[in-house]
């Protein structure tokens, strides 16, 4: 009759974790190394050993056991096989010799192991299932096994004594579950020789694929304290689960039958469904208890980290905003050091920018970090927290060296999209305790932020320097203006001088010898003195563009002023057969202005259109209410200006009158922009021309 | 020996009394005030110099230059110039003036250049 003993469910749980460890591992590891496939294949066979355990524990009958014992010792050769195998790799041993003789005395055991010398018969045991009767050579087949199995974890020790670091903590971790495991396994030889002690130890195996498991899938053997503790919550939890009903099960099931006769199964199951319902909650909530308890530490500075990753956008300084992160870090994580290292384009590579914490690094060193350095390549390739722990998993010795030179126990790369902004160094907790995942995950959000931080602050630093360019710029450009129009005026000046200098020089140079000719005398009066007067015309002139006399502003109705300012010049258009027409609205309408500066732009405007009609023509003045604005358009149908002249009607000395300097539309314009206002001009050559003024309504 | 015939281009009456001063003793002057008044008269009249301004109400000395060119009107001519861009003068010359004079200009210098100017 089939039973399911404690033994078999031991071996049922061997089978399961085991294999399940084996396919993670198969699937789940990104580069297949010989390490990877030994390690499977250790995997399979405690899984195998766990299937025949299964097996054997179900009580198939004495002929039935006996072979699936046989079977089963076929796994228990090789574990010890393949576990030394396993240890070579990860050891890098290189003794082949002590190798090949292990597989070799697995193989001859293999041979052996059909006939009667190492097992002579099954023998029933502990009232539930058959166990392995020892043959002459099982001693031998023994010792030999364990010799396997402390030779291996010797050759662990030897190396875990050598290493330091994340590869100390993994080959701990992996020692630890083991021996455990092994010591668990070694339970079941004891029944063999006649120490009838029911093999209780076979559930302990399961730690060891449980324990590695957990840490192969999460790349993390952040500390064995740690890994135990979520180990053990995953074991106790299950253990729970399907311990209990098979429990109840097994110890209750008298009194069950005769409750619930053939369906006393029941329980046990309703049991199991229950506690399988409630495992995953009850597991999540130690997890969780226990991460509170672990990391507690931790979770505070990892919440101020996240407030302060949100805070930095604002600070707008690379400075300040570097050794804030620094400051910060160091004091709230209390870590050795902290440093940042920023691109700098100048230098074209990673400069130190701050350090701070009692081994930070010396500024004056002004370390830096080239584009191709190592570190920064792996950091720019894997994109990921480098520590002791990912470089295992990405190996790189000048990455290792670099670490160390830089007392680093991770570095954090700053990323935006693609680029490195810069990197975050921290050296290691002054508590000595490990960073972990969470860590990570705070560092990284850190270093984001800090890096779109700094990216701003860089860009606003260079917003800044930009506009002071633009600014000196423009000062150089303003003052280069200032030499033109100087320059322009002083051309314009001379030639308007010049011509009653000559006249002046010409005739005080014959004044000596003509002096009693009446004659010369009558023209030299006349023309000197009309040129003296020119000539302090134009100086006035000049003076009054240069420096216009300061704004008297008042309320004035532009329409009185035009109006005033027309009637000065209708003697003038008649007698020149000009026509003029005032189309004059908006009459309350005021602009805040100097009436007398307005009158002069009024008059000028008219003259200079008078003086394009010698010939007589049509002169309109036009004031109309445009939104707040008031508009004066001075129109005439005079010779106009050709178009290849009117970019230049502004500038002062500039005419296309027979007389004048050139400097009327130039005080106007300023006039206009004295007062806020803004002037255009039209001109068709030959056909008239119209200025047109927009003053800002007083409100 | 009949005096050599001058025609005096400026809008200035300061510049054609002082021009007049200077070379009324031994030539023969005429005068324009502006551009057009220039080309009728070389069209009506013979002149042995022309003292063109540059800056002239109408047509402007250069405007007068290409006419003459145009026209084939050959009277050599001395430009005057109140302007102190070499670029004017290099623009007249290359428009068939013979020498230019800037404002405001010495008495002996231009005897001197007139002189040269009528000689050959």
């Amino acid at each position: 009759m089939m039973r399911i003993t404690p033994f078999a469910i031991s071996g049922l749980f061997i089978a399961v974790s085991c294999l399940g460890v084996a396919l993670l591992v198969f699937f789940h590891q990104p580069k297949q190394k010989p390490l990877n496939t030994y390690f499977i294949f250790f995997e399979l066979t405690v899984s195998l050993w766990g299937a025949t355990a299964f097996l054997a524990g179900i009580d198939l009958g004495p002929d039935i056991a006996l072979w699936v014992w046989k079977f089963a010792h076929i796994s228990i050769t090789f574990i010890p096989v393949f576990c030394y195998q396993t240890v070579y790799s990860l050891c890098g041993l290189k003794n082949q010799k002590i190798l090949k003789l292990i597989y070799i005395q697995a193989l001859v055991w293999l041979c052996i192991l059909p006939s009667n010398i190492l097992m002579n018969g099954v023998q029933f045991l502990f009232n539930s299932y058959y166990y392995p009767i020892n043959g002459p050579l099982y001693l031998v087949y023994v010792v030999c096994w364990l010799g396997i199995v402390v030779v291996a974890h010797y050759e662990l020790w030897r190396k875990y004594l050598l290493v330091k670091g994340f590869e100390k903590k993994s080959l701990a971790l992996f020692f630890l579950a083991n021996s455990l495991a092994f010591l668990g396994g070694l339970t079941n030889f004891l029944p063999v020789f006649g120490l009838n002690i029911y093999p209780w130890g076979n559930f302990i195996i399961p730690i060891f694929p449980l324990a590695t498991g957990y840490a192969i899938y999460t790349y993390r053997f952040m500390s064995i304290k740690v890994a135990i503790t979520k180990t053990g919550i995953l074991l106790g939890t299950y253990l729970v689960v399907l311990g209990i009903p098979f429990a109840v099960g097994w110890k209750l099931r008298p009194q069950l039958e005769s409750w619930l006769q053939n369906q006393w199964w029941l329980v046990p199951l309703g049991l199991c469904t229950t506690l399988a319902t409630i495992g995953p909650f009850a597991y999540a909530y130690f997890q969780r208890q226990a991460e509170n308890r672990l990391f507690r530490d931790q979770q505070r500075y990892q919440r101020t980290l996240q407030l302060a990753a949100r805070g930095m956008t604002q600070v707008r300084n690379i400075h300040h905003l570097t050794k804030l992160i620094t400051r910060l870090v160091s004091r709230t994580v209390r870590v050795t050091h902290a440093s940042i290292f920023l691109w700098d384009a100048s230098q074209q590579r990673y400069v130190l920018r701050s350090s701070h914490g009692s081994k930070r690094l010396a500024p004056e060193s002004r370390y830096g970090l080239e584009k191709t350095h190592p570190l920064i390549v792996w950091l720019k390739e894997h994109r990921q927290v480098l520590s002791e722990e990912t470089l295992f998993r990405y190996p790189n010795q000048l990455v290792n060296q670099e670490l160390s030179n830089l007392e680093a126990a991770i570095v954090i790369p700053g990323l935006i999209s693609k680029r490195l902004i810069g990197l975050l160094v921290l050296g290691s907790k002054r508590s000595d305790a490990e960073y972990s995942p969470d860590d990570f995950h705070a560092f990284s959000t850190l270093a984001h932020e800090a890096a779109i931080a700094l990216e701003n602050a860089s860009s606003y630093e260079e917003l800044i320097r930009i506009n002071e360019q633009l600014k000196a710029a423009s000062e150089r450009l303003v003052f280069q203006e200032r030499l033109a129009a100087a320059g322009q005026i002083a051309t314009g000046m001379a030639h308007e001088i010049k011509n009653p200098l000559s006249a002046i020089k010409t005739f005080a140079q014959y004044l000596p010898e003509k002096y009693n000719d009446p004659i010369f005398r009558e023209k030299f009066f006349r023309i000197v003195q009309s040129e003296i007067d020119r000539i302090n015309n134009i100086v006035k002139e000049l003076s009054d563009f240069a420096k216009p006399s300061p704004l008297q502003l008042q309320p004035v109705r532009l329409k009185e002023v035009v109006e005033d300012t027309i009637s000065l010049l209708s003697d003038q258009c008649l007698k020149h057969g000009i026509e003029i027409q005032s189309v004059l609205s908006g009459d309350g309408a005021t602009v805040q202005a100097d009436p007398q500066q307005l009158k002069q732009v009024v008059l000028n405007l008219a003259l200079n259109s008078l003086d394009a009609m010698p010939g007589g023509g049509h002169l309109e003045v036009r004031t109309e209410l445009d939104q707040g604005w008031i508009k004066l358009r001075i129109s005439d149908s005079g010779i106009g200006i050709p178009l290849n002249e009117q970019h230049r009607i502004w500038d002062p000395f500039f005419t296309t009158k027979e007389r004048g300097m050139g400097l009327g539309l130039a005080i106007v314009r300023g006039i206009v922009e004295r007062h806020s206002g803004q002037i255009t001009l039209t001109s068709t050559s030959g056909k008239g021309t119209s200025v047109e003024i927009l003053l800002p309504l007083l409100i | 020996m009949a005096k050599s015939r001058i025609l005096i281009a400026d809008d200035e009456e300061g510049i054609r009394e002082s021009l007049s001063l200077i070379l009324g003793t031994e030539y023969e002057l005429s005068f324009a005030v502006d551009g057009e008044e220039v080309l009728t008269k070389l069209e009506h009249e013979s002149f042995q110099l022309v003292l063109l301004d540059i800056k002239m109400p109408k047509l402007d000395g250069l405007e007068v230059l290409k006419q003459l060119k145009q026209q084939g009107l050959s009277s050599p001519v001395l430009i005057l110039t109140a302007y102190q861009s070499i670029e004017l003068a290099k623009e007249a010359i290359r428009l068939g003036a013979m020498n230019y004079l800037s404002k405001p200009f010495e008495r002996n210098h231009i005897m001197k250049i007139v002189h040269e100017v009528l000689e050959k």
